[in-house]
């Protein structure tokens, strides 16, 4: 398997959850319905699966890639999908972060974990970059 | 010394840049000062400690509200990151 199709494995889909966060700023939906909690949930569990998979993924790689396959990593488009979901994350974390609602406590925390995540993941990706950087020179 | 700079970083000073409040050139003097006189009490530079996957990380000072982080190696450093203080501060954790 390549690292592009890796890649593609592991790109968020920010989308649907841009689109349900809009929806729910211009109330339309409301979060105590059971349902739109339990799809909000979902798709919070998915992102938060989705960035354990690739922190996983880029703490392996550290080990295992040489420079070539390192280089063949798409940074920006990378980095383009993880602010794009980031930036959805923390609309719901302001958003249910003074919450006393059980439902919005549990998907707070959910969201909280994820966005560790994230942090981890922006770190692990500029390890990779800088080690790129020093790969080419030396062999240069 | 050359320099080298991330995507993160260029990513970063994309949006800086739209800030009234700094320019290229400044960004530019700043890190040319720190090539030339490291210890330059402007540039406020530290070195930052703490992190386990970098031993050569440090931070220097654009103006009161910007701050840049980079790895300085022999002979070329890697600007990794640069935005407002509190920002860049985060940037150290978990690394």
């Amino acid at each position: 398997m390549t690292i592009t199709n890796n890649q593609q494995e592991l790109l968020f889909s920010p989308t649907l959850i841009s689109n349900i966060i809009n929806t729910f700023k211009n109330r339309v939906i409301d979060i105590r319905d059971r349902t739109i909690f339990s799809t909000l949930h979902k798709m919070v569990s998915v992102a938060l699966e989705e960035s354990l998979t690739m922190k996983k993924y880029f703490l392996t790689a550290r080990v295992e890639f040489g420079i070539e396959e390192m280089e063949a990593i798409d940074f920006d488009k990378l980095y383009d999908h993880l602010e794009e979901t980031e930036e959805n994350l923390w609309l719901l974390h302001k958003q249910f972060e003074q919450s006393t609602n059980a439902y919005e406590m549990q998907l707070f925390d959910l969201v909280d974990s994820t966005l560790d995540n994230f942090a981890v993941i922006n770190n692990i990706l500029g390890y990779f970059e800088s080690q790129i950087i020093q790969k080419s020179r030396a062999s240069a | 010394m050359e320099i080298e700079q991330t995507t993160k970083y260029k990513r970063e000073l994309k949006k800086v840049l739209k800030s009234p409040i700094i320019n290229q050139e400044k960004i530019d003097t700043v890190i040319d000062t720190f090539i030339n006189n490291p210890t330059a009490s402007a540039l406020d530079a530290k070195k930052i400690r703490g992190c386990s996957s970098y031993t050569n990380l440090h931070q220097i000072r654009v103006n009161s509200d910007y701050r840049i982080l980079f790895e300085l190696m022999d002979d070329y450093i890697i600007l990794r990151h640069i935005g407002k203080h509190n920002d860049v501060e985060k940037k150290t954790k978990d690394c």
